[in-house]
Formats: structure tokens, C-alpha cells, sequence
């Protein structure tokens, strides 16, 4: 009995210490601690990072490398801007107010005491632009070994951007995104697409964000004290007054790729908690009354995923809605903090601060848990994200209407991807697996969210929808807080498909991703015609020469007339997908005919008594990348309630037209 | 006393209408054909590109973004025509309004004739160049109006990277837009009295009247302002009504298209006849002003 209490004892010791230190969640190779100070006057970043990097792989590592992303915005000739151009917003204060900003390490050490500072140097691995600094490339005097930790400590001074994409101040608001020299992601030999161990750190393009590594952040910022600050993490202490007008906030975070924070002497404090989790919201004075609208939408989408993935694992979210002033930095997703837009100019109806709450907050999942790489593969994030961000909204809000619903104009979030997409000048114009930076001018946007997103509602309607949540709750255990590519992701998927469809889907989906994530093939199938013919008899001269027999129209046993009727389904488009078309008889009758939807042409024939009435192709709208609706289906008499409706409306909005002009008479 | 100044023109404008009811169906069978100079392509059009399609109940539904986009992208070819002809009609009508004008005006004059097509068309053609060059000047005044309100507005700062919030940008838009409805109704007023002043006064130049309008209004202004709300306010509780009885119900099958279509061109009607209401009762206002000017 005594060794059964003792056991016990010593049973709740361990669970109530595992309790007190929670366990890693991810490999926390990319550790930094950074004590910062905001300087509001010069409007610097002044610095000190202490960078503890473990090595997990096998490989004996050499060199260290930095994205500097603030270097991105340090002159016109940089790869970012070269690749943009100087957005016309931003060009008196660049070119004018010579507000180009930067980031320089002052000085590197490492745990040993080596000066890391004098051969370190930019380096160019995407374009060889030599005026782009954005990658820093540290050589290490000593190498890091298998299983072993550096540690670096360096000062730097950041020249923080003035209203500048993502990141920057305006007035008194402060937003610090991509602010800190942040070290690349190495990549073993095995890993994503990797041949050989080498880092993955890409220069600073217009086109795409981040990829960054698990780790932990312990950040302390001393900012003037009438300022708030809002982070990443959580705040261990309340904050300092250092007695000199400043105030040191410090907050920590565990398992996570990257660390932003935002300040401004006008937030406006909100908190809620859901579940345990402090959901934090700052705003501008004029803008608290979104808060009804952040606290109702974000407890919904936190529960979808609760009850689709898994319940949010970090203790804090933190929402920093900008100032009129600071709209650039809005709709962005850092780790734990998310940023969104709202304007008092916009109506209720409108539902863009919920769309950007939700979408910001599916990134918590679909870059920060699952890091993906957005350089290289946006759409993993950002497809999967848009995604999801429809599913929420239409669930919430209804399919058509929860983008907008206003004066009677009605968009849904799921449709208005297809509508995206589909209005582009040409939407083959890229596959989703193109590089960020690949993309023609204008198309990444639209490829990566809106085309993905179709694709990606188009795969769960034709594996059904459990399957799909299988599929990606499976994808999401696999890989949360690991780095997947899409090979990764088309394995799961394969895999749970297969499985749950081994008959229909045996082989897997690669017919499919080879044509939407790695093809540009567009999908259109018509119903082209459906025609109703009398059968007839026979006519002409047959075994009695002297006999001319007449062709006469072919009746049935019971003297109803027959008919042969046939349908005609056309391919419009190169891509191919298997189909169901529905073909409806008089009298209520239908026929559900299946078709592998490769040849460019299928007609299904029938004879009997009663005429085709329609066609409709894709009856239970499972291919949602189908381009036009419209030629899905055909009426054999046409059908023109509808059409007289527009009509009716058209004619007499003209009339309003028309007198209306007549005021200036 | 100030009050029946006001009502006496309106009910005698009411009467007019009334009395030059020829007129009033005229103006509207002349709108229902230009209107179907557009209407009857687009029916074509739509039939041949969807009539077909099942897709096409999504019309009965009302606002369908899925419908109108496939539509656009994939016919947009063939509705731009459509688009671009009623452009084409609608500036035509302008025109023919213009011409209108005249008759209109020169029925409106005559208190004791009633409607006669000859002096309709005699009048159209009679003050056709006038009204047409007041048209101008009145759409200049107005344009320059609207951008000196906008210049105001855009003076007080809309850039999201100057202002200090969008707060500044709806107190402008709520202190600047009612002065501009304000100024800009005001104007569209004085060329009602300037067109008046034309067929009434028959003059030869345009100058004079306009002139004449500016010092008729101002010296009126609270009779002539008051008028021309009372006859806003009419066309208010017109659309009202409309707007109402058109939301009251779901067009989605023959019956109730047809009614909504009723409704529509009983909206189309009233609202010609509150035109002609404006017109006929402001130029009762203005000869009764005159003659108690001149006595």
C-alpha cells in the first residue's frame, strides 16, 4: 500500500512538472532571444539578437545564412524593386523624402568567441542581383557538427520602412514585420526537394513571403512609455518603466517560424478568451466598435478548426487592426498575431473584416503550424488558406452572400475565387507550382489563392467530403510544425483517397494534380445539342425488285410513335475529367450516363417513346473548376421565365436611364 | 398665406397633367419605344445565349454572381454590342428630349388650349436650338459645381497615408455632400425658370433669360425652392410606393414578372407625369409671380 501511494506520488510529480514546461511541439532549431529598442525619433530598430541554431541534420554545417529583409526596401534597384517597380503610393516618400530603409549588423560573434562579422557578405541565390542584400551569408570558423548548437550574438541597426508593404510606421503606429535579421531554413539532403543539405533562404521578391523555422522567441522592446505594444506571444511580466520615458514590454512565444509586433501610443485594448486561449485586440479609438465583429467571427473559426484539425495550440492571439493610416499593413499572419483591415467607410454588408480576420487566422494553421514554403510552393499556404477562409465564410454566412451582401448585390466567398480566376485575361497563363518570383506579371496573386482554392473545392466535392477532411486532418497531423512540399501533400492525399475509394479512385489522384497544380489545362464541357428524331421504317427496294416500300414513321405495340433522340457533350477545354450526365425524358424519366470525359466529343443515343427534354453535365456541381456553367446543360424548348425577368429589369432601367439624364435638360 | 403660395401652383400643376394627358401617355409610349430599341437585342441575346441552359432559373433568383459573371465572360462579347446601343439610344433620347422640351413647355404655357399635337411638335421645333444650347451651359454649371465640391473634398486630404483616420473623410463627405445636393439643385431649378423664361417670354437670345431665371429665383426663392421640394418630395413618394410594392414579393414565375413589370411601368408613368408636374406647376408659379409683379 505505501509503494502504491509512493508510485503515485511520484506518478503526479512528473505530470504536474510535464504540466509546468509543456512539451515541444516542434524542433525548435531557430531560437532567438533579441532585446530591442524603438527609436520614434530617428525611427530606427536598435539591437541586440542572441541566435541559438541547433543542427538536427546529419550534415556538418558551415555557414549561417540571414534573410535581411529590410534591405529589400533599401534602394530602386534592389530585387523586390526591380521586380514591382516603385509603387506609385510610395514614391515622393522613396524618392523624394529619401525614406529607403535598411538593415546592417553591426558586429557577430559566436559562442566560441570567433568574429563572425569580417567574412560575412550578401549573397544573390535566385538572381544574381548584386544590389540586392537581402541574404547574408555568415561562414562559420567553426563548423556546426551533427546534433550540435551554435550560438551567435550580433548588434544590428534596423531603418525602419515609412508606409511600406507589410511592414513600417506611418505617423505615430508602428507595425514590425520581417524587422529582425532572421536566419534561413536548412534543408537536409531528403527534405522537401532537397538533393543535398543546404540552406533554403531566398532573396525578398515582390511576389511571395516567408519560410522560417521553429523556435523559440524571448523579445523584450522598450518603447516610449505612452505606447502600447502588441506581439507575437505572450507577456510574461507586466511592462517596465525604465524611468526614462520608456517602458520595456517583453513577450515569449515557443514553436513558431517568426515574431512581429506593432505599437502605437492610440491602441485600444480588447481581450476575450476562448477556451483558455487570450484573444487580444488592438485598435484605433474610431475603430472599437468592429470589435462585436472580430470577437463573434473569430470564436467561430477557431472552433471550425477545433473540431476539423485540432484545438489552436498556442496559449494567445494577438489582433492588430491599423489605422486608416497604417492600411499597408494590413491582412497579414504572423505567428500568433494577425493583422486585418476595417474602415468605418465601409457598410456591415461588406465582409471584409471578417474575411480578413478568417483568412489570417487559417494562416495560424495552413504557414505557421504546417510551414510550407511560401517562395516556392505559395499556394500550399495561401490556396489552402483561401480555401478554408470559403468554407468559414460560406458556413457562416451562406455560399452566396458572405463576401457581400449589400443593397441587394450578393457575392459568396467560394464563388467569388471561381469568378477571380476565371476573369483573369488568361488564367493558363501558370501552374500553381511555379517559384513566387516566376510568376508573369499580375497572375501569383489570382494562381496561388483563387485558382487553388478552386481546385482544391473541386477535389472535395469529387472524393466526397469526409474523405477531404480525412484527407487533410491526416496531411495536417503528418506534417504540423514540419516543413511539407507538395509531394507531401499529394501523398496524403493519394493515400486517404485511395483507401476510402479503392474502387472508383484506386490509383490515386495524380490524374488530377497533374493537370491542376502542375498543368495549366482549363476545364469546360458543354452539353452542345440534344435532337428528337421520328424513327422510320425502312424505305426502298429490298428482296422484290418490283416492290418500292415506303418509309413510314415507327410506332411501338401500343401505337405510340418512337423516337431516336441523342445528346451531344463537347470537351471545350484540354483538361479531362470523369463526369455523370443527367438526361431527363418526358414524363419525369432520367438516365444517368457516365462518361471518363477524354474525348473531345460523346454522343449517347436512345430510342424509345419518350423525347429527351434536357441534358445536364456534372449534375451534382462536384467540378467547381468548370468554366462556364452556362453550357452544362441544355433545354431541348427553351426556357425563358429567367430571361423575360432580365428583360423586364433591363427595359426598365433603361427607361430610368433615359429620364434620368433628363434632369439636364 | 406663404403655404398657399406654394399649393396653388402644385394643384394647378396636378391639373395640367391632367388636362394634357395626351401628352403625358405621348412621353411615355415615346420612352417605352426608345427603351425597347435596346430591350428587344437584348431579349435576342439572352435567349440565344441562355435560353437554353437550366442555369438560366438562377435568373429567377435575382442577383446571381456566379450567373451574371459566366454570362459576361463567356457572351460578354455579344452584351457589350447590347450595352454600347443603349448608350447610343439613351443619348438619343437625350436629344429628342431636348426637342421635346419645347413642346412641352409650349403646351404647358397655354392655360385655356388643351393638348394639340400640332402645336406640340411646332413648339419642339421652335425652341429646339435654345433649349439645346441652355442644356450646355446648365451641364457646364453643373460640372463646375461638382468640381469644385470636389476639389473641397479632395483638399481636406483622402490619401490613406496622409490622414489621420477615414473619420476625416465622412466628415467631409457629411458636411460637403448636402451642400453640393443643395447647390447643384438649386441650379437645376434656375433652368427650369430659365426654360420657362424662353418659351414664356419668347425671346430671341438666351443670355436674357438666364439672367431672368437667376434674379426670378432669388427674388422667389423661398416660393420657388419650396415648390420644387414639394415636387421632389412627390417623386419620393412615388419611388417609395414602388420600391415598396416591388419588394413585397419574389418575381420568380410568369405571374408575378408580369406584375412586376406592371409595377415598373406604372413607376415610369407617374414619374413622366411628375415631370410634367414640375414643369407645368413651376410655370404657374411664375406667370402668377409675373402678373402680380406687373399689377
Amino acid at each position: 500500500m505505501k509503494y502504491k501511494l509512493f508510485f503515485l506520488f511520484l506518478l503526479f510529480s512528473c505530470l504536474g512538472f510535464q504540466s509546468s514546461k509543456k512539451a515541444p511541439l516542434s524542433a525548435r532549431i531557430a531560437n532567438y532571444d533579441i532585446q530591442v529598442k524603438l527609436d520614434v525619433e530617428q525611427k530606427k530598430l536598435i539591437a541586440h539578437t542572441k541566435l541559438t541554431w541547433k543542427n538536427t541534420s546529419a550534415d556538418t554545417v558551415s555557414d549561417l545564412q540571414f534573410h535581411l529583409y529590410y534591405n529589400a526596401f533599401k534602394n530602386s534597384e534592389t530585387t523586390f524593386f526591380s521586380e514591382r517597380g516603385l509603387p506609385s503610393l510610395f514614391k515622393t516618400s522613396l524618392q523624394e523624402d529619401c525614406n529607403w530603409s535598411w538593415v546592417e549588423i553591426q558586429n557577430m560573434t559566436d559562442n566560441y568567441g570567433n568574429d563572425l562579422a569580417a567574412k560575412m557578405h550578401y549573397i544573390q541565390p535566385d538572381d544574381d542581383n548584386k544590389s540586392d542584400q537581402t541574404v547574408l551569408r555568415v561562414p562559420l570558423p567553426r563548423s556546426v557538427l551533427p546534433n550540435e548548437t551554435i550560438e551567435v550574438e550580433f548588434d544590428w541597426i534596423g531603418k525602419i520602412p515609412k508606409t511600406m508593404i507589410r511592414t513600417g510606421y506611418n505617423k505615430d503606429f508602428y507595425f514590425m514585420a520581417q524587422w529582425y535579421p532572421k536566419v534561413g531554413v536548412y534543408e537536409p539532403a531528403g527534405m522537401r526537394y532537397a538533393e543535398k543539405g543546404g540552406w533554403n533562404c531566398h532573396q525578398y521578391h515582390s511576389s511571395g513571403e516567408y519560410y522560417g523555422e521553429f523556435g523559440n522567441y524571448n523579445i523584450a522592446m522598450t518603447v516610449p512609455e505612452n505606447y502600447i505594444v502588441g506581439s507575437s506571444g505572450t507577456q510574461p511580466n507586466p511592462p517596465k518603466n525604465n524611468g526614462d520615458q520608456t517602458s520595456t514590454w517583453t513577450f515569449e512565444v515557443d514553436d513558431v517560424i517568426d515574431f512581429a509586433w506593432g505599437a502605437s501610443p492610440h491602441f485600444v485594448e480588447n481581450k476575450m478568451d476562448w477556451k483558455g486561449i487570450e484573444i487580444r485586440l488592438l485598435t484605433y479609438p474610431e475603430h472599437v466598435h468592429f470589435k462585436e465583429r472580430y470577437f463573434s467571427i473569430l470564436p467561430q473559426a477557431l472552433e471550425f478548426f477545433e473540431e476539423n484539425f485540432e484545438k489552436y495550440p498556442y496559449p494567445s492571439l494577438t489582433i492588430i487592426a491599423p489605422p486608416f493610416h497604417g492600411l499597408y499593413t494590413g491582412g497579414m499572419e504572423y505567428p500568433t498575431l494577425i493583422t486585418t483591415l476595417n474602415s468605418c467607410l465601409l457598410p456591415t454588408g461588406i465582409r471584409s473584416t471578417e474575411i480578413l480576420t478568417v483568412h489570417e487566422f487559417v494562416h495560424q494553421y495552413f504557414q505557421q503550424i504546417v510551414a510550407t514554403n511560401e517562395m516556392e510552393e505559395a499556394w500550399m499556404d495561401e490556396g489552402i488558406t483561401n480555401f478554408y477562409e470559403g468554407v468559414i465564410m460560406d458556413k457562416i454566412y451562406g455560399e452566396k452572400s458572405s463576401t457581400i451582401d449589400f443593397m441587394g448585390i450578393k457575392t459568396g466567398n467560394a464563388e467569388s475565387d471561381r469568378v477571380s480566376y476565371f476573369n483573369m485575361k488568361n488564367p493558363a497563363i501558370a501552374p500553381n507550382s511555379l517559384n513566387s518570383w516566376e510568376f508573369p506579371a499580375g497572375s501569383y496573386h489570382t494562381i496561388q489563392y483563387s485558382k487553388s482554392a478552386v481546385w482544391l473545392n473541386t477535389l472535395k466535392r469529387i472524393v466526397g467530403e469526409e474523405t477531404f477532411k480525412e484527407a487533410m486532418k491526416t496531411y495536417y497531423s503528418r506534417w504540423k510544425f514540419k516543413h511539407p512540399s507538395a509531394k507531401d501533400f499529394v501523398n496524403v492525399i493519394n493515400e486517404v483517397v485511395a483507401k476510402n475509394h479503392p474502387v472508383e479512385f484506386g490509383d490515386g489522384m495524380d490524374w488530377f494534380f497533374q493537370q491542376v497544380l502542375y498543368g495549366t489545362e482549363i476545364c469546360d464541357y458543354a452539353v452542345s445539342s440534344i435532337s428528337n428524331d421520328h424513327k422510320v421504317t425502312s424505305s426502298g427496294i429490298f428482296d422484290n425488285l418490283d416492290e418500292c416500300e415506303q418509309s413510314e414513321m415507327a410506332k411501338n405495340e401500343n401505337d405510340e410513335p418512337i423516337f431516336k433522340s441523342s445528346v451531344v457533350v463537347e470537351r471545350l477545354g484540354d483538361m479531362t475529367m470523369p463526369m455523370e450526365i443527367l438526361i431527363w425524358f418526358e414524363y419525369g424519366h432520367k438516365v444517368v450516363e457516365q462518361w471518363d470525359g477524354t474525348a473531345t466529343m460523346k454522343e449517347f443515343s436512345y430510342e424509345g417513346t419518350r423525347k429527351i427534354v434536357c441534358a445536364e453535365i456534372d449534375p451534382q456541381h462536384k467540378i467547381f473548376l468548370d468554366k462556364n456553367f452556362l453550357n452544362n446543360s441544355y433545354t431541348s424548348k427553351p426556357n425563358l421565365s429567367g430571361v423575360r425577368k432580365y428583360v423586364n429589369e433591363f427595359m426598365f432601367w433603361m427607361q430610368n436611364a433615359m429620364e434620368g439624364l433628363g434632369v439636364l435638360i | 398665406m406663404k403655404k398657399m403660395a406654394i399649393i396653388k401652383p402644385y394643384r394647378s400643376g396636378w391639373k395640367k397633367v391632367w388636362k394634357n394627358k395626351k401628352m403625358w401617355v405621348l412621353l411615355y409610349l415615346l420612352n417605352v419605344v426608345f427603351a425597347l430599341l435596346s430591350a428587344v437585342p437584348f431579349l435576342g441575346f439572352l435567349s440565344e445565349s441562355v435560353g437554353h441552359t437550366l442555369a438560366n432559373s438562377k435568373m429567377l433568383d435575382g442577383f446571381d454572381y456566379t450567373f451574371i459573371s459566366d454570362l459576361m465572360r463567356e457572351y460578354g462579347s455579344g452584351l457589350s454590342v447590347i450595352l454600347n446601343l443603349s448608350k447610343g439610344i439613351i443619348l438619343l433620347f437625350f436629344l429628342f428630349s431636348i426637342f421635346w422640351m419645347g413642346g412641352i413647355l409650349s403646351i404647358l404655357k397655354n392655360e385655356e388650349n388643351d393638348y394639340s399635337f400640332r402645336k406640340f411638335w411646332q413648339g419642339s421645333a421652335v425652341y429646339f436650338w435654345k433649349l439645346i444650347r441652355l442644356t450646355f451651359y446648365f451641364t457646364f454649371f453643373q460640372i463646375v459645381i461638382l468640381g469644385f465640391f470636389a476639389f473641397l473634398f479632395l483638399q481636406q486630404g483622402v490619401s490613406p497615408f496622409e490622414v489621420e483616420s477615414e473619420v476625416s473623410i465622412i466628415k467631409s463627405i457629411m458636411i460637403l455632400l448636402p451642400i453640393y445636393l443643395l447647390s447643384a439643385t438649386i441650379f437645376f431649378m434656375i433652368q427650369d425658370y430659365a426654360k420657362i423664361h424662353i418659351v414664356h417670354d419668347e425671346t430671341k437670345f438666351i443670355f436674357q433669360p438666364i439672367k431672368n431665371a437667376f434674379r426670378f429665383v432669388f427674388k422667389n426663392f423661398r416660393k420657388c425652392f419650396g415648390l420644387y421640394l414639394l415636387n421632389l418630395l412627390t417623386f419620393a413618394v412615388f419611388f417609395s410606393i414602388y420600391w415598396i410594392l416591388s419588394n413585397s414579393f419574389n418575381s420568380n414565375s410568369t405571374p408575378t414578372i408580369t406584375l412586376l413589370f406592371l409595377i415598373g411601368q406604372t413607376f415610369i408613368f407617374s414619374r413622366i407625369a411628375v415631370k410634367l408636374l414640375n414643369l407645368g406647376s413651376a410655370m404657374e408659379l411664375f406667370q402668377t409671380l409675373k402678373i402680380d409683379s406687373s399689377t
